[in-house]
């Protein structure tokens, strides 16, 4: 399934992503948590937008929703005008293979792969052919500025420098949007401030919607939107 | 690798011990082929006989003088029930009549004579010889033992302790009919620990051997009399078959016949070895051949190892699936491992996995993923195993290894030492055990991984 859409030509705002009244609670042996309690958001294309909030707010559940890696028990999540929360096990999988880019707060690499065959990944498993692959991910480590530590493995980067490749992983197969969870936490200010230089950098070049959650001010300052949430429910929302 | 070691190793050692239970079969006992009459199939009368000459000259077109004849040689035998007696012991016994050149062109019978005991009918006698086999002399009472001067000087050479010589003196020149008599002797004048160092060693320097010592057969002749036959031991084999070292006797043909009331045409049996390059050891490759004689032979059976050594045929037919059975127990055992060592692997990586399935690798890829990684770890442990388990075989199947104890074996027809051998079915089996080993194994991590909660397994979180 690729629900991939062109995109708006003449740079009007689009909703492109929707999310109507969402509810999401975990179920602990002892206690329930309400995670989201009546979210109602829209994002439009080539937002750079950062959710912030406390710890335990709901950021990572709702960035979760977005990125079909959980189910809401109520709402409904509508992504380029095609509700996701319905879609298969494989359907999903389909969808965020083709449509969504992740950036972990701790890298998630694989270690026995260099930063080359990391970025490399996603476009194998979206069937990229090898030069595609070498040219895109050539590209990509060039911008992030890691040409000269391609065939590196993960345990020879910093923190910086790993999450840096996973922007280049997230960015490689062209997705639109990407969700980063927290992707400055643990990274020193001045890794802090060449990574977001680098994703304001690619949204604005490739017109890829950045959502991520953070508490890291140094990120909401960059923010051109900047979405609160406490308690499961949005408190503020800032352009 | 260590599961791979230890089944390999035991394979090729069960291999090997049939192995040479169908080559001792074969090549001491009972030839290739044999030939009898019909009747003698169902009752082994003396009266079973058929004519030498005319058989012969039917198997001699089979023979030369090309080498690459099916018939390498063959050699007749007149068998006789008979009863052997000595004057400590009595044993019933076939008697069989052989001519001992012919004999030897089919038979390796007369390597195996232990020596000192005789020169398997090369002595000039004025009673007829026969040469016996080691268990037989034991019933019989012709082997004992005897710790003498000349024998305890020998083990002292051995490695035997003075202090323990100095204590069997009290043993000296003592005649023991069994080894459990000499046991307790030895257990009288030792102690515990000194006899677990050395009675192996003493039993062996003091068997003794009776020279030429003298056998009376007593059977009935073709008339149905009871005849008798004093014979002097020409010799004593020791093979691998105890039952065939207690059963059989041999005495020159000539001797018996006179005796029996046959005539020098009539014979029990024909013991037949085919040439080697028709690789006769395998039953299917000597069947052409085996057609053909009988069908130039139709008042006669044709035998093959089937028949002659059931037991051999039974082992050889056991060896494939007996090693899928060890083997398959043993990777059944060690399958538990490896799936808790798959689980652990896998589980330590959980981000990595939800990291894969996040950026869209689907669960069917997840599961050919973990069990393609348990299939390499299984192949390379396999494959070390069977590299150190080939060269523990090579270097055993030239030195031969006893495992099992000097006779616990031979009880059952088999050789002690046994020289562990491998055939290309033990790898197929490998190979199939491996492939559902992995995947086996692989189950469990796969469930495991794929229960996890995606959200969970990229934090690292295991539920």
């Amino acid at each position: 399934m690729n629900i991939k859409k062109e995109q708006s030509k003449s740079g009007e705002s689009e909703k492109v992503i929707i999310l109507k009244d969402l509810y999401k609670t975990y179920h602990s042996s002892e206690i329930e948590v309400h995670a989201l309690n009546g979210i109602n958001l829209n994002f439009e294309r080539g937002e750079f937008t950062a959710i912030v909030g406390p710890s335990g707010s709901g950021k990572t559940t709702l960035l979760n929703l977005i990125g079909g890696l959980d189910s809401p028990d109520k709402g409904n999540i509508i992504i380029n005008d095609q509700s996701i929360i319905n879609l298969k096990e494989k359907d999903i999988t389909e969808f965020r293979k083709r449509n969504i880019g992740f950036i972990f707060q701790s890298y998630n690499l694989l270690p026995v792969l260099t930063a080359r065959e990391n970025t490399e990944l996603v476009m194998i498993l979206q069937d990229y052919t090898e030069s595609e692959c070498k040219n895109r991910t050539e590209e990509l480590l060039k911008e992030v500025g890691l040409e000269d530590r391609m065939n590196d493995r993960p345990s020879k980067l910093s923190g910086g420098q790993q999450q840096r490749v996973a922007v280049a992983r997230a960015l490689a197969s062209k997705p639109q949007f990407i969700l980063a969870d927290e992707p400055t936490a643990n990274l020193d200010s001045k890794s802090t401030e060449g990574l977001l230089s680098i994703m304001e950098k690619l949204n604005k070049e490739e017109n890829i919607t950045f959502i991520f959650s953070t508490h890291d001010q140094r990120v909401v300052k960059k923010a051109r939107r900047i979405i609160k949430i406490e308690d499961g429910k949005v408190i503020s929302d800032e352009n | 690798m260590t599961g791979t070691i230890a089944g390999t190793f035991i394979s090729a050692l069960m291999t090997g011990m049939y192995n040479q239970k169908v080559h001792d079969s074969i090549y001491t006992e009972c030839g290739h082929l044999q030939i009898v009459s019909k009747s003698y199939l169902s009752d082994e009368d003396i009266n079973s006989t058929f004519s030498a000459k005319e058989t012969e000259s039917i198997l001699k077109k089979y023979q030369n003088p090309d080498k690459k004849a099916p018939i390498q040689a063959f050699s007749e035998q007149t068998i006789i029930l008979s009863m052997a007696q000595t004057a400590r012991g009595n044993a019933g016994i076939n008697l069989t009549g052989i001519i001992p050149e012919e004999e030897k062109k089919v038979s390796d019978l007369y390597t195996k004579i232990i020596p000192g005991t005789g020169n398997y009918f090369s002595s000039e006698t004025t009673l007829p010889e026969v040469v016996i086999g080691d268990k037989l002399a034991e019933i019989l009472r012709i082997k004992n033992y005897r710790i003498t001067e000349k024998n305890l000087s020998e083990m002292l050479k051995n490695g035997l302790n003075k202090n323990i010589a100095t204590k069997l003196n009290s043993l000296k020149d003592i005649r023991y009919t069994t080894k459990k008599e000499l046991e307790k002797a030895i257990k009288s004048v030792t102690s515990q620990k000194e006899q677990e160092k050395t009675i192996s060693l003493i039993r062996k320097y003091s068997t003794y051997y009776e020279h030429r010592a003298k056998i009376t057969f007593s059977f009935t002749n073709t008339a149905g009399k009871l005849s008798f036959l004093s014979c002097h031991v020409g010799g004593i084999f020791k093979t691998s078959n105890t039952f065939f070292d207690q059963s059989e006797v041999f005495i020159r043909q000539q001797d018996i016949i006179k005796e029996t009331g046959l005539t020098s045409d009539k014979i029990h049996k024909i013991k037949i070895l085919l040439n080697k390059n028709l690789s006769p050891d395998n039953i299917k490759n000597i069947k052409p051949i085996e057609q053909e004689i009988q069908s130039s032979l139709p008042g006669l059976k044709v035998l093959d190892i089937r028949n002659t050594s059931p037991d051999a045929y039974t082992y050889k037919l056991m060896s494939l699936p007996s090693t899928f059975i060890i083997m398959f127990i043993i990777y059944l055992v060690i399958s538990f491992g490896i799936a808790n060592t798959m689980t652990m692997a896998v589980m330590e990586r959980i981000k990595e996995f939800g990291m894969l399935r996040s950026i869209g690798m689907s669960k069917k890829e997840i599961r050919y993923m973990i069990m393609a990684e348990s299939i390499i770890l299984i192949a390379i442990g396999a494959l070390i195993g069977i590299f150190i388990s080939l060269i523990i075989i090579i270097i055993t199947s030239h030195t031969g290894i006893n495992i099992f104890g000097s006779s616990s074996l031979e009880s059952f027809g088999m050789s002690s030492l046994i020289y562990p051998d491998i055939t290309s079915g033990l790898f197929i089996i490998i190979v199939i055990l491996i492939g559902i080993v992995s995947i086996v194994t692989s189950i469990f991590p796969i469930n495991k991984v794929l229960k996890i909660k995606l959200t969970n397994a990229n934090k690292g979180v295991l539920s």
